[in-house]
């Protein structure tokens, strides 16, 4: 807060920065068309190459359902790993963090307009994506309760965020070693949080550890509301996955500002808030 | 041009690649965060086929999908690293103008630059077969047989990863970062998808399967595992192809690719050349 600022203009302030981290981001997405058109086909791509396989082995409807939920689901991960965690490695690279740091906003302020910007284009995507393979594979899906979808997939939205920012405060102390740890949480993630199948598969105790990353329980918890006929392969049941959610959210969201302080603190302390191609 | 000179430029663009690479932590780490990927990777095909084959095991599938996915980390790992190598340099560390104007061949530079990333990729099979061959009891290169096949056909999955690379290394020296990126994903995502990684090509619908088998990618896929496994009971479509034939139309494959991608590198080499873009920046 500034000095002698009231609460509400230093909340109007924050805003703003929100709205327009979060403008940046839509418009990005926006100003070239066929972007667009790769971020959705892209992912398709991938995706009907792992549903052609689970043709060739004659799965039933549920398990493509599985499939091209957490296939369309990716897309989120790639975000916050790349559009959250990473983004601060290249707004150093391009000169913008040192810009951000001085000027009067919280830091806060701008991880939550990056997230509102990236969840706006990666819903887009993904619904785009789950749509597009359930109609070309013929997967049939029903809700069977729109409310508590949509409270399992925003929970999973924001403690997901909440973990983004958490590790975007790594890239003030780390260049290119955070990048490689990055690149390193695409494949392990994938299979932990049973992505490509359900989690339930790699037993409790490993399902119960992968848990600590929320897209495993957002997963597991859509897959119930979405199809039906997976009660045999659920990992918990919805209600306690709802619960767990919403824990995480306020963990990752209180994490996120004292990890966000701290690097602060120590990346300036180390003077690497301006180091480039490190 | 002197084969001294080649070499010399090579080696140094290597080790110019190797420390980018690789500098950042030490080398045991480097080495962990190597394995962890492709075992990673190998794990999700293992359990995908659990899940699905645990009342009708497939023995035949699992192995086309195991080495096909190996197989798969080489060939779409080495040419997703080769097709961003231009970008790295020009717009991250905006260093392509000084390589350009050094008095060494542009291209055995990029070949040499790009050279870590190939070896990790071929480390990740190496990896992902050795693997398969000792805790899944996959009978990979059993008995030795195959083995001269698999060198000549690695040989030349070399030669097509950078065919391929150099062709979309040229055509990025036109685009913005962005859609150098998106070019790349697009070019593994195809690949991925037409040319039997971990579906057999049987189940592809008619005209994409008849597009997936005139792919040299495919053939090459097709050839390294004939090499490694024993013949399997499944329709890659290439069932009464014999191996020799296979790998002619193959070798004619890759002399067209070769020669489009030698062709086109240049032309658009020129041309970039001329509307000034070896040192544009697009941003980050």
């Amino acid at each position: 807060m500034i000095e002698g600022e009231g609460f509400w203009k230093f909340l109007e302030r924050q805003i703003r920065v929100i709205i327009a981290r979060a403008y940046v981001r839509v418009v990005g997405m926006n100003r070239e068309p066929s972007w667009m058109l790769f971020d959705v086909s892209l992912p398709v791509l991938y995706l009907a190459a792992y549903l052609f396989l689970y043709k060739s082995m004659n799965a039933d409807e549920t398990f493509m359902g599985c499939l091209v939920l957490g296939g369309s689901m990716v897309g989120f991960w790639m975000n916050v790993l790349w559009g959250m965690a990473g983004q601060f490695y290249w707004e150093k690279e391009m000169g913008n963090l040192q810009i951000f740091f001085l000027s009067p906003i919280s830091r806060m302020s701008i991880l939550i307009g990056m997230a509102l910007g990236g969840m706006y284009s990666t819903i887009i995507r993904t619904l785009v994506t789950f749509f597009l393979a359930s109609w070309l594979f013929h997967v049939p899906f029903h809700v069977t309760n729109i409310w508590t979808l949509l409270a399992v997939f925003f929970l999973t939205l924001t403690a997901l965020y909440g973990l983004g920012m958490i590790g975007s405060s790594v890239f003030m102390l780390w260049g290119r070693k955070g990048l490689f740890l990055t690149e390193l949480l695409h494949e392990p993630v994938f299979f932990l949080s049973g992505f490509y199948f359900p989690v339930r598969i790699l037993g409790f105790v490993v399902a119960g550890i992968a848990s600590v990353l929320p897209i495993t329980l957002g997963l597991d918890g859509m897959r119930q509301v979405i199809y039906g006929g997976v009660t045999n392969i659920i990992f918990l049941p919805v209600g306690t996955e709802i619960l767990l959610l919403g824990i995480l959210t306020v963990l990752y969201g209180i994490g996120a500002c004292y990890f966000l302080n701290v690097m602060e603190k120590r990346a300036k302390q180390d003077g690497r808030i301006l180091t480039r191609w490190l | 041009m002197a084969l001294k000179e080649i070499l010399r430029t090579f080696k140094s663009a290597l080790w110019l690649s190797w420390e980018v690479e690789t500098n950042w932590t030490s080398p045991f780490l480097y080495f962990l965060y190597s394995v962890i990927r492709p075992l990673f990777s190998m794990l999700i095909v293992i359990f995908i086929y659990k899940v699905l084959a645990y009342r009708n095991p497939n023995e035949d599938l699992f192995q086309f999908l195991y080495v096909g996915s190996a197989l798969g980390l080489f060939m779409l790992g080495g040419l997703g690293g080769l097709s961003t190598i231009l970008q790295d340099d020009r717009e991250h560390y905006a260093t392509l103008k000084y390589v350009y104007m050094a008095p060494m061949p542009f291209f055995v530079y990029l070949a040499g630059r790009s050279g870590t990333k190939v070896i990790t990729s071929a480390f990740y099979m190496a990896v992902a077969l050795i693997a398969g061959r000792l805790f899944l009891n996959i009978p990979i290169l059993q008995g030795g047989k195959g083995i001269c096949l698999f060198l000549l056909v690695f040989v030349l999955g070399l030669c097509i990863i950078y065919a391929a690379g150099f062709l979309l290394v040229g055509i990025s020296m036109l685009t913005a970062l962005h859609h150098s990126f998106f070019m790349s994903e697009a070019v593994n995502s195809i690949l991925y998808l037409l040319c039997g990684v971990i579906f057999p090509l049987s189940m592809l619908p008619g005209v994409l399967k008849k597009f997936a088998q005139i792919l040299p990618f495919t053939h090459w896929l097709e050839l390294a595992r004939r090499a490694l496994l024993p013949p399997l009971s499944l329709d890659n479509g290439f069932t009464g192809i014999s191996t020799p034939l296979l790998l002619l139309i193959f070798m004619t494959g890759l002399a067209v690719l070769s020669l489009t991608a030698w062709g086109t590198f240049h032309y658009i080499e020129g041309r970039a050349r001329r509307k000034g873009l070896l040192d544009i920046t697009t941003a980050h």
